[in-house]
């Protein structure tokens, strides 16, 4: 994954990233107990300065994610960060897996290439 | 961004789609995002039911799925054999038959 990777493997609540990294973080773990969390800031690549903290890409491997639709997985990480994206959050890019998925491909798709543009 | 990359992947895969340019309506562009519970853009619809955005749309044409729940350009050959069968006589012409004045009703 390319950009600052802000999280170690295991979803450690570890002190890296910006104030909306960690909080983005904090959320993500409480509301889907993942057992794996990535959190990636892309302001950068979307022509902000560095620490704009306003795209950012989140990979949750949950079990919570079971049975259910994409629809429905993304649902789950929009609620839980829906202060976030009702403010500083612009743009949010989601993946989201159950653990039998990540155990059996655990590669997260790239960031997508930024065109220019708010996603909101 | 996403928006661009999201029309080249249905266009990669030959489905037929309109679209709304959210940037010229504010009222739309906010209110779909209450309507629907989903806060960015872009937004897919299928026969009226949200899809996703452009991750859901990615997974969806790596899984084979896009091509499943879309519905392509109808071919020429197809539109052109639907329109032939459109009344059980039906008349390829130039002008229209009201044009002509011959009594044609």
């Amino acid at each position: 994954m390319r950009g600052p990777l802000l999280a170690a493997a295991g979803g450690a609540m570890g002190g890296a990233g910006g104030p909306l990294a960690r909080t983005i973080r904090a959320k993500l773990t409480a509301a889907l107990q993942p057992t794996h969390l990535e959190v990636r800031d892309d302001s950068p690549r979307h022509g902000g300065p560095p620490g704009a903290e306003t795209h950012f890409g989140v990979l949750v491997v949950s079990g919570r994610f079971a049975g259910l639709p994409l629809l429905q997985r993304h649902r789950l990480v929009h609620e839980a960060l829906r202060a976030e994206l009702a403010g500083p959050l612009h743009a949010l890019q989601v993946t989201a897996r159950t653990p039998q998925q990540w155990q059996s491909d655990p590669r997260a798709p790239p960031a997508p290439p930024c065109l220019g543009g708010s996603k909101r | 961004g996403f928006s661009r990359h999201l029309v080249e992947i249905l266009s990669r895969h030959g489905v037929a789609f309109s679209s709304f340019d959210v940037f010229s309506d504010e009222e739309v562009r906010q209110g779909l995002k209450s309507f629907s519970n989903w806060p960015t853009y872009p937004q897919l619809y299928v026969k009226g039911e949200l899809v996703g955005g452009l991750d859901i749309v990615k997974e969806l044409e790596a899984s084979g799925e896009l091509d499943t729940i879309c519905p392509k350009v109808q071919k020429l050959e197809d539109r052109l054999k639907s329109l032939i069968n459109k009344a059980p006589v039906m008349l390829f012409m130039k002008g229209s038959k009201q044009v002509t004045g011959m009594g044609l009703t």
